[in-house]
């Protein structure tokens, strides 16, 4: 299972999760079965409109089974919904080394 | 008989309950009720710059519908502004989407069509709905 995590800057462990999904920069990709972690840039991000819809696409094409962010948009969340993603919304003050070590930690 | 009234889907409910103006001396009598419903509409139009038919599709009203809710909810708010009474959210007849709250971690998400009720993070069952 492989989660996206919205993020602004590139390999940066202390800073806290997006508050944009389809606007985001980077997102960091964590596979829970190989437990390897990586910092892919959101193509779609800089589009001027659908931005959403966009980044949906080009999550689903990396295997994205989760997406972990501050906040969706309507028609971004309606779409993850069909697609069967599951969608995560954090407290704001979860940074994100926190939620990559309770992904290491949980027990499956 | 009346025609049922068909359910406003709404993605979203707002995460307070309303708002309060200040510098107000004598607390007037009165408030502004404004529903879940028209919370939405104004969201979906004037936060997210969808059109009107496109909000009314996710809402899962008619574009007619939509906009009879909209042009209440502005006349609601612009009431609240210049009379300075409070905005207080409550009531509608809506439908809020599905979201599961974890008691552990307070993270809000959705359940996948398959697969166990646990939260996704700390594989936690004490999952609540909305």
């Amino acid at each position: 299972m492989i989660i996206a995590i919205s993020t602004d800057k590139e390999d940066n462990w202390d800073q806290p999760v997006s508050e944009n999904f389809g606007r985001s920069q980077w997102f960091c990709l964590y596979n829970t079965d190989t437990k390897i972690v990586r910092f892919i840039e959101n193509i779609a991000g800089s589009t001027k409109q659908n931005a959403g819809i966009k980044t949906i696409n080009f999550l689903l094409e990396l295997n994205v089974d989760t997406v972990l962010s501050g906040r969706f948009g309507s028609i971004t969340t309606v779409l993850l919904r069909e697609k069967n993603i599951q969608i995560i919304i954090p407290q704001r003050t979860k940074i994100l080394s926190e939620i990559i070590n309770q992904l290491k930690n949980q027990k499956l | 008989m009346a025609r049922i009234k068909k359910k406003r889907l709404v993605q979203m409910a707002p995460c307070f309950g309303g708002f309060k103006p200040f510098g107000v001396l004598n607390e007037k009598q009165g408030r502004v009720m404004i529903n879940i419903e028209e919370y939405e509409a104004l969201k979906l139009c004037d936060y997210e710059h969808l059109t009107q038919s496109e909000a009314a599709e996710l809402m899962n009203i008619s574009r007619p519908t939509f906009t009879r809710i909209y042009e209440s909810v502005r006349s609601k708010i612009a009431r609240a502004f210049i009379e300075g009474l409070p905005i207080i959210y409550e009531g509608g007849d809506s439908l809020i989407a599905e979201w599961y709250t974890c008691n552990k971690c307070e993270i809000i998400f959705t359940l996948k069509n398959i697969g166990g009720k646990s939260c996704p993070l700390c594989k936690s069952k004490e999952i609540t709905l909305n």
